[in-house]
């Protein structure tokens, strides 16, 4: 399981993921990504593209992010997950608790807009 | 033609490694297309992991069983376990109307075995679990 940090313009944070958020990728990546995330308590994006496969492990690894971002008014927003991936994001209903996004142009406005 | 596989698993999160390679090899064998092949690791997946951590309290170790079976019309697996009685089939869908800070943790993955799949079946019978999931296959186009 692989994480890096992308700074874009304006101050916004992008992490990217690639790998299999499965028991073993989402343990390899929790710690760091808990400290880019909730630790920074900035909103952010997280590139999703280079991630194949999701379990309910790794989807709770962003619930409790987004928990502590919401907490200090921070956004998360997921780009571009593959379409399993986001199949199964939606399924579990994340959704409604994180904006999915394709585009990274739709992906930063919605942190900047209200 | 029904194709099948037969593993036995220690209550050990580890195996799931040697379990992913297993269904990989399984999986290419039987034909199953790559939404079905996620779907079955899914699965899998999230119920090792409740009985890896759930079906024995006490600790120790313990083996438990799988029988994976293909044919052209389901993909249907079977777990077995001597482990406490627990009935998935029971277990209280999550809120999903409820906001992120109010969400319970547990219950997602049993919630997404059934999402990905068309039949749950349990039975406590021999002093052990038997959990069924069956999921009708993609037809051919």
């Amino acid at each position: 399981m692989e994480l890096s940090v992308e700074e874009l313009s304006g101050g916004l944070r992008c992490v990217k993921l690639a790998g299999r958020l499965d028991l073993k990728g989402t343990q390899e990546v929790d710690l760091k990504f808990t400290a880019l995330v909730a630790g920074t308590k900035q909103s952010v994006i997280v590139d999703m593209a280079g991630v194949d496969y999701i379990a309910s492990i790794g989807i709770r690894m962003f619930i409790s992010n987004v928990k502590a971002l919401a907490s200090v008014g921070a956004k998360m927003i997921i780009l571009k997950p593959q379409k399993m991936v986001d199949d199964v994001l939606r399924m579990a209903g994340l959704d409604a608790i994180i904006p999915i996004h394709t585009e990274l142009a739709a992906a930063t406005e919605a942190i900047k807009g209200k | 033609m029904s194709q099948t596989v037969d593993i036995v698993l220690k209550n050990d999160l580890g195996e799931l490694e040697r379990l992913n390679q297993l269904v990989e090899e399984f999986g290419g064998q039987a034909g199953l297309h790559v939404e079905e092949q996620y779907a079955l690791f899914l699965c899998l997946e999230e119920i090792v992991t409740n009985i890896v951590n759930y079906a024995w309290p006490d600790g120790g170790e313990h083996d438990f069983s799988i029988h994976i079976a293909v044919d052209d019309e389901h993909i249907k697996v079977q777990f077995e376990d001597d482990g406490v009685p627990f009935d998935p089939t029971k277990y209280p869908e999550p809120d999903m109307s409820k906001p992120a800070s109010q969400r319970p943790v547990g219950g997602l993955g049993i919630h997404l075995v059934r999402q990905s799949t068309n039949e749950l079946w349990y039975q406590h019978r021999d002093g052990k679990n038997v959990f069924i999931i069956k999921k009708k296959r993609k037809k051919a186009a």
